[in-house]
C-alpha cells in the first residue's frame, strides 16, 4: 500500500491503543485524517473543542491535506452521525464557504471537501450539486476530495449523468478520490462501503483520472470488511487504470476525453 | 400548506426532529407534510419516503453501534428488548457528542432510572462492566511508575504517600460476575452463559497487549477506591482496616504484595511523598 486513511474522529482521544495503532502506521505509511462529524454545512457553530483535537491530530500527522464531507450532521440538540445533504443554493454557499474558510485558517493544512451520497433532493435547491460543489471550492479556495461511488450513487437516486459532473469538477482543486462499494435497495442505492467497487464506478474513475491526471485514490471498504488480499486486489484494479491513463498522458493526449 | 423554503438553521431542525422519529415518517402526517415541504421526491419515492431512509439509517445506526459496545447486554436481555431501550435511551437523552464512541455513556445511569426492568442490578452491572472495557481501550497513556522514586523513599515517607493511577484503570463494584458473563458472550461458543450472582470488585484497565480485568480481594478494592480519589496511603489504609472490618494484622501483611501487584499490572503512575 502506498498510503492510509483514518477516520479522523476515532484518533481524536487522549491516547490508548487507538493512538498506538496510528503510531505504528504513520510510522511507515502517510496517513491522511478524514473527518465525519465537522459538520462543515450545519448552521449551528462549528465546535471548537472537535477543532481543537482535530488540530492536534493533523499536528501529530502533519498530512498534505485533511478532509470531511459537504454535509450537514448536527442540530441544537443532537449529533446525527450522518453525512447529510444541503439544500445546494446561493445561500448555503456562503454559509459554507466562510466555514470552509476559518477551518482551513485554524487548521493551517489544506483542507478538501468531499461529495456524498443522497438519497433526498430539497425542494431549495437552485443549483446542480456540481455547480454547488465546485462554486464552494472555488471561493473558499479549497481542495476537493472527489467520490467516485457517490457521484455514481447520487445519479442514479436523482436522475441525472454522472459524467456531467465529472466534467464540471475544477479539475486542478481535486486532491484525492474515492471508491467503494454500494448496495442495491430496489428504489434506490445506498452508500455502505460494503462491497467491491462496480464497473460503472470504474468506468467513471477512468474518466475522472484522464480529467483530473493521477491522484491519490483510496478504496473505502469498512463494513463486512474482506481478507486483505481481497481489499488489496481492488487497490491494485485502481493502479491498473491510472497505469493505462499515465501514458497517454505523458505523450500529451487530450486529458479531458 | 406553505411551501415556502425554510432558512437553513429551520430545515435542519425540523430533519433532526424528524430523525429522532422511531417509527416510518409516512405513518405520521406531521411528517408526511415535512417531507412534502423540504424534498422533492422521485419516480420511485416520495418525499416522506426520501426523507425516511435518513430516518433509518439514523436508528440502524445508532442501535448497531450500541449493540456492538453492549454485546453482552443484548445476551442477557434479548435483541428485542434491548432496541426498545436503546430507542428509548436515545429518545431520552439524544446523542451530542462528535462521535458514536460516547454514545453508551449514560446508559447506566438511564437504566437505572428507567421504570419496570427485569433484573436492573445484573443489567447495570453488565452496562458499566462493557463500558469499562471502552474507556480503558482508548483512556490517556501515562509513563511506568519511576522505581527510583520508590527506592530512594524513607519507611517514615510512605503515610502520606499520594498515589496517581494510570488513567486507564476501571473500579468497578458489582453484585455479579459480570465479566465473566461478559467473556462468554464475547467468546461466541454459542451456550447460554450463566450470570453468577456473587459480589465482585473488579479491576479494568489496558495492558500492554490487551484490556485486561481481574477480580480482586473486596479489601484491596476499597484501598484502591480511596488512593484513586488522592487519599494519602496511611489514612487510606486506616480508613479501609475500619470499613471493611479486616484485622489490621492480616491487612499490614497484604499490602505489601498488592502494591508489587499494582506496579507490576501498571497501575500505578507516579507516588507522591
Amino acid at each position: 500500500m502506498d498510503w492510509f486513511e483514518v477516520i479522523s474522529e476515532n484518533f481524536m482521544v487522549p491516547g490508548g491503543r487507538p493512538m498506538e495503532n496510528l503510531e505504528k502506521l504513520a510510522a511507515s505509511y502517510r496517513v491522511v485524517p478524514h473527518g465525519v462529524s465537522l459538520g462543515i454545512g450545519s448552521a449551528v457553530d462549528l465546535d471548537d473543542d472537535y477543532l481543537k483535537k482535530l488540530k492536534a491530530l493533523v499536528k501529530r500527522l502533519n498530512p498534505p491535506w485533511v478532509s470531511d464531507h459537504l454535509c450537514w450532521g448536527a442540530a441544537s440538540n443532537v449529533v446525527l452521525h450522518d453525512l447529510l445533504p444541503l439544500p445546494q443554493n446561493a445561500e448555503v454557499v456562503a454559509h459554507v464557504v466562510e466555514r470552509v474558510k476559518r477551518v482551513q485558517d485554524y487548521l493551517e493544512v489544506p483542507f478538501a471537501l468531499e461529495n456524498v451520497s443522497s438519497y433526498m433532493a430539497f425542494r431549495a435547491s437552485t443549483m446542480t450539486e456540481w455547480d454547488f460543489l465546485s462554486e464552494i471550492a472555488e471561493r473558499a479556495d479549497c481542495g476537493l476530495l472527489f467520490d467516485c461511488n457517490n457521484v455514481y450513487v447520487s445519479s442514479r437516486n436523482h436522475g441525472f449523468d454522472p459524467n456531467v459532473y465529472v466534467d464540471a469538477m475544477p479539475a486542478e482543486r481535486v486532491v484525492q478520490m474515492h471508491l467503494a462499494g454500494h448496495t442495491d435497495k430496489g428504489k434506490y442505492l445506498l452508500d455502505t462501503h460494503s462491497d467491491f467497487v462496480c464497473d460503472a464506478v470504474w468506468e467513471l474513475y477512468e474518466r475522472a483520472t484522464k480529467r483530473f491526471g493521477l491522484t491519490s485514490t483510496l478504496i473505502e471498504w469498512d463494513d463486512e470488511i474482506p481478507e486483505w488480499d481481497v481489499l488489496a486486489a481492488e487497490a491494485e484494479k485502481a493502479r491498473v487504470v491510472r497505469a493505462r491513463i499515465a501514458p497517454r498522458r505523458s505523450q500529451g493526449e487530450e486529458a479531458t476525453p | 400548506m406553505d411551501l415556502e423554503p425554510l432558512e437553513l438553521a429551520e430545515l435542519q431542525e425540523r430533519v433532526a426532529e424528524a430523525l429522532l422519529e422511531p417509527k416510518p415518517l409516512m405513518e405520521s402526517t406531521e411528517m408526511s407534510e415535512l417531507g412534502e415541504l423540504i424534498a422533492t421526491g422521485n419516480d420511485r419515492l416520495s418525499p416522506t419516503e426520501q426523507l425516511d431512509i435518513y430516518r433509518e439509517q439514523f436508528w440502524l445506526r445508532h442501535t448497531g453501534a450500541m449493540e456492538e459496545d453492549f454485546a453482552s447486554v443484548v445476551a442477557f436481555f434479548g435483541h428485542a428488548p434491548f432496541h426498545a431501550l436503546v430507542a428509548e435511551y436515545l429518545l431520552a437523552l439524544p446523542p451530542t457528542d462528535y462521535s458514536l464512541r460516547h454514545l453508551g455513556a449514560a446508559f447506566a445511569d438511564y437504566v437505572l432510572s428507567a421504570e419496570g426492568i427485569v433484573e436492573c442490578d445484573a443489567m447495570v452491572d453488565l452496562i458499566r462492566t462493557e463500558w469499562a472495557f471502552v474507556e480503558a481501550w482508548d483512556a490517556a497513556d501515562a509513563p511506568p511508575l519511576d522505581a527510583s522514586t520508590i527506592a530512594s523513599a524513607k519507611e517514615s515517607d510512605w503515610p502520606n504517600a499520594r498515589l496517581t493511577l494510570h488513567p486507564s484503570l476501571q473500579l468497578l463494584k458489582l453484585s455479579c460476575a459480570a465479566h465473566e458473563y461478559r467473556a462468554a458472550v464475547r467468546k461466541g461458543e454459542g451456550n447460554e452463559p450463566e450470570l453468577r450472582h456473587d459480589e465482585t470488585c473488579l479491576v479494568v484497565w489496558r495492558g500492554a497487549e490487551a484490556i485486561q480485568y481481574i477480580d480482586i480481594p473486596k479489601e484491596a478494592f476499597v484501598l484502591l477506591e480511596k488512593l484513586s480519589r488522592g487519599v494519602a496511603l496511611g489514612v487510606a489504609c486506616e480508613e479501609t482496616v475500619t470499613e471493611t472490618r479486616t484485622d489490621p494484622t492480616a491487612f499490614e501483611a497484604s499490602v505489601g504484595a498488592w502494591f508489587q501487584d499494582w506496579t507490576a499490572y501498571g497501575w500505578v503512575s507516579t507516588v507522591r511523598f
